[in-house]
């Protein structure tokens, strides 16, 4: 990359089976991952899944034992972070609290050698794309929490890197600033063009910001897909658990008819639903069945149509919708989401019976977790 | 208190419970007050009152300090290694130190150890080493001979090279141990996003490493320097008379050739001199506060 003309697009990002192993300790099992030009993705799991050793190993922060990693076709695995041209934002800034803002995000302009002049005009710009003119002779300490994320983001991309990589970077907000910043960092990311790959943990953040959620677990990437397709096509039980909510039954497989099969639970009842292309196992093996809260029905007449009955043992308001526990037997409890009274839902108090039900093609079957 | 911790405190009154009040402070504090004034406060009043009573008001004693040319090289000498001891110390122990703030585990605690371990031993001890080792048949004269380098002994101790090594020796815990408190607190993050931000590992050291331990290195150099410009044991040890510092020359003026008064002036211009040293260090401590604020 030479000096001074920093690329106007976006990255492709290309990890192709990347492993890292921290003594016996396997933090990433070969995980691969491609990122279009201009895209940004979220790396979503739970802490431990390996997802900010793979940022840090695509920032050259940690060095992969094996795999590799293209920047536009080229592999940077050999290359020191500070000649990989990747902008960073760390979860706690990492701004420098010696230098005022304008000193911070200058930084990588001044060691890139680039003229004085040059340097204060592209400081003064970037100031104001991020709204804080007027706050550059302060010092980091002399700033809020958001101003001090504005500033982090301001001095990752001054230099116009092709790709950003962002550590948690909204985690030490409070909610209405990370909700306020995440779309304003959205905002940035598509003016500027960059390519983004986002560390979270979050899921409600990486479906808001992300135009594809890769979902990390235990070193391994389960699935990549928009926020849609996680959320209403998980690919494994562990997507559908982690990404939004769900009514979670641990059974066994009792019938496979075509796509539609069956899981009986404790109490022998047997809960329908659309069984995963992962399902292979023979009838009786152990399987899991999740149906989305928001997907089952509340009927306040329990007839014959309901296969499933029971007893409403708490509601929970949330304004437009309410949610409401129905205890069907003593080890089975199902969450229905349902309309408020005023939004035409129906009528519901505690200690009712109501039957629940969802369509079979809106509930799903899996193959149960290799560890549990 | 700064305004943000008042401001706290006036909103959680709850977190000044654990504090005590003035009455018990000064309680707790009268017995070693007391002893302070008697063993300390009282005699170095003494002193200053016999640096400038002989019997009546007279400045006598100071004026001989800094006009009789032998005092004064004396001092200026006492400075001048005590100048280039710090920097000395400076620029053995900020490896060292660096190297303890980045160290983990056993490596971390063997560091601290052989800083430490000469911190424990006696002055005195370390010193006649060095008598040992720079004698004029001592163990490197000796080695050089028998290796064929030299022919005759050189002169090594007695001179103010022997007594800047050996202070140097024996004050460096004191260089690196404030330089590695500083040190350890710049957290790792910032020089990975330097890194990252393109900034080479002599650059991340020049702009963020560097200035950062400024606090550190202020401590180190004052606490190294009063310590140097004090220091008895090892110049009269190994830089023997032709080499005198300060303290010596305090020390024959009142043992030897009983003259309190001169004595004492001088001790008053060495007390001076640290508490003037002691306010820059002050200093040191607030501005190491104010980089270190960075929530």
């Amino acid at each position: 990359m030479t000096k001074g003309i920093p690329p106007r697009t976006g990255a492709r990002v290309r990890v192709e089976r990347l492993i890292k192993r921290f003594g016996s300790l396997t933090a990433v099992a070969g995980a691969s991952l491609d990122v279009a030009s201009g895209e940004f993705l979220a790396l979503l799991g739970p802490s431990g899944c390996g997802k900010t050793t793979m940022l840090m190993s695509i920032a050259g922060f940690e060095h992969p034992d094996a795999g590799d990693i293209l920047l536009d076709e080229r592999s940077v695995v050999a290359l020191p972070a500070s000649r990989r041209n990747i902008g960073m934002v760390f979860q706690r800034y990492a701004l420098f609290p010696h230098m005022t803002v304008a000193g911070n995000i200058a930084f990588p302009l001044v060691m890139r050698r680039l003229p004085k002049a040059e340097i204060r005009a592209r400081v003064t710009e970037v100031i104001d794309v991020v709204r804080l003119s007027g706050l550059g002779e302060r010092l980091p300490s002399q700033l809020s929490g958001g101003q001090q994320q504005r500033v982090a983001f301001a001095r990752s991309v001054v230099h116009r890197p092709p790709l950003l990589l962002m550590d948690e970077p909204l985690a030490a907000l409070d909610k209405k600033l990370r909700e306020e910043m995440q779309v304003e960092l959205k905002g940035l990311q598509r003016l500027l063009g960059i390519t983004v790959v986002f560390v979270t943990h979050d899921q409600q953040e990486a479906l808001a910001m992300a135009d594809r959620v890769a979902v990390m677990n235990a070193g391994r990437i389960e699935q990549v897909g928009s926020p849609r397709e996680l959320y209403e096509e998980p690919a494994s039980a562990f997507v559908a658990n982690f990404v939004g909510e769900s009514n979670r039954f641990q059974g066994r497989l009792v019938e496979t008819a075509g796509s539609i099969g069956a899981v009986a639970v404790e109490g022998g009842r047997a809960l329908r639903g659309r069984a995963a292309e992962t399902i292979t196992e023979p009838v009786n093996s152990p399987a899991i069945f999740m149906v989305r809260p928001e997907m089952v029905s509340v009927s306040t007449q329990p007839d014959s149509e309901a296969p499933l009955a029971g007893v409403i043992t708490n509601l929970t308001y949330a304004g437009s919708t309410l949610s409401c526990s129905v205890a069907i037997s003593d080890g089975l409890s199902i969450v229905a989401r349902v309309a408020t009274e005023r939004l035409g839902g129906p009528a519901l108090k505690l200690g009712d019976r109501v039957g629940v039900a969802w369509r079979p093609e809106d509930a799903r079957i899996y193959p149960s977790e290799a560890s549990g | 208190m700064s305004a943000v911790e008042a401001s706290l405190s006036a909103a959680y009154p709850a977190a000044n419970e654990g504090r005590l009040g003035a009455a018990t402070s000064w309680l707790l504090l009268t017995p070693l007050l007391a002893l302070f004034a008697l063993i300390f406060v009282t005699p170095v009043l003494g002193m200053l009152q016999q640096g400038a009573f002989d019997p009546d008001f007279t400045t006598r004693h100071f004026e001989q300090a800094v006009s009789r040319p032998l005092y004064v090289r004396i001092i200026l000498r006492t400075l001048r290694i005590s100048a280039i001891v710090a920097a000395g110390t400076l620029l053995l122990g900020y490896p060292v130190a660096y190297l303890m703030a980045r160290a983990k585990g056993w490596q971390a605690a063997l560091l601290g150890a052989c800083v430490l371990i000469p911190l424990w031993t006696s002055v005195l001890v370390r010193s006649y080493a060095w008598t040992v080792l720079l004698a004029r048949n001592g163990l490197i004269n000796n080695g050089l001979t028998s290796l064929g380098l030299i022919d005759a002994p050189l002169r090594l101790l007695y001179t103010e090279g022997a007594v800047i090594v050996a202070m140097i020796h024996v004050l460096l815990p004191f260089m690196v141990l404030p330089l590695y408190a500083v040190l350890r607190t710049i957290p790792a993050d910032l020089m990975q996003a330097a890194l990252g931000l393109g900034a080479s590992g002599f650059q991340v050291f020049r702009r963020i490493t560097l200035p950062l331990s400024i606090p550190g290195i202020v401590s180190g150099l004052v606490m190294v320097f009063i310590l140097a410009i004090g220091f008895y044991v090892t110049p009269a040890l190994v830089g023997g008379a032709q080499n005198m510092m300060v303290a010596q020359l305090i020390a024959t003026e009142i043992a030897e050739a009983p003259t309190w008064g001169f004595g004492a002036a001088l001790s008053t211009v060495l007390l001076l001199t640290t508490l003037g040293l002691m306010a820059i260090f002050h200093r040191a401590i607030s501005f190491e506060r104010l980089a270190g604020d960075r929530s």
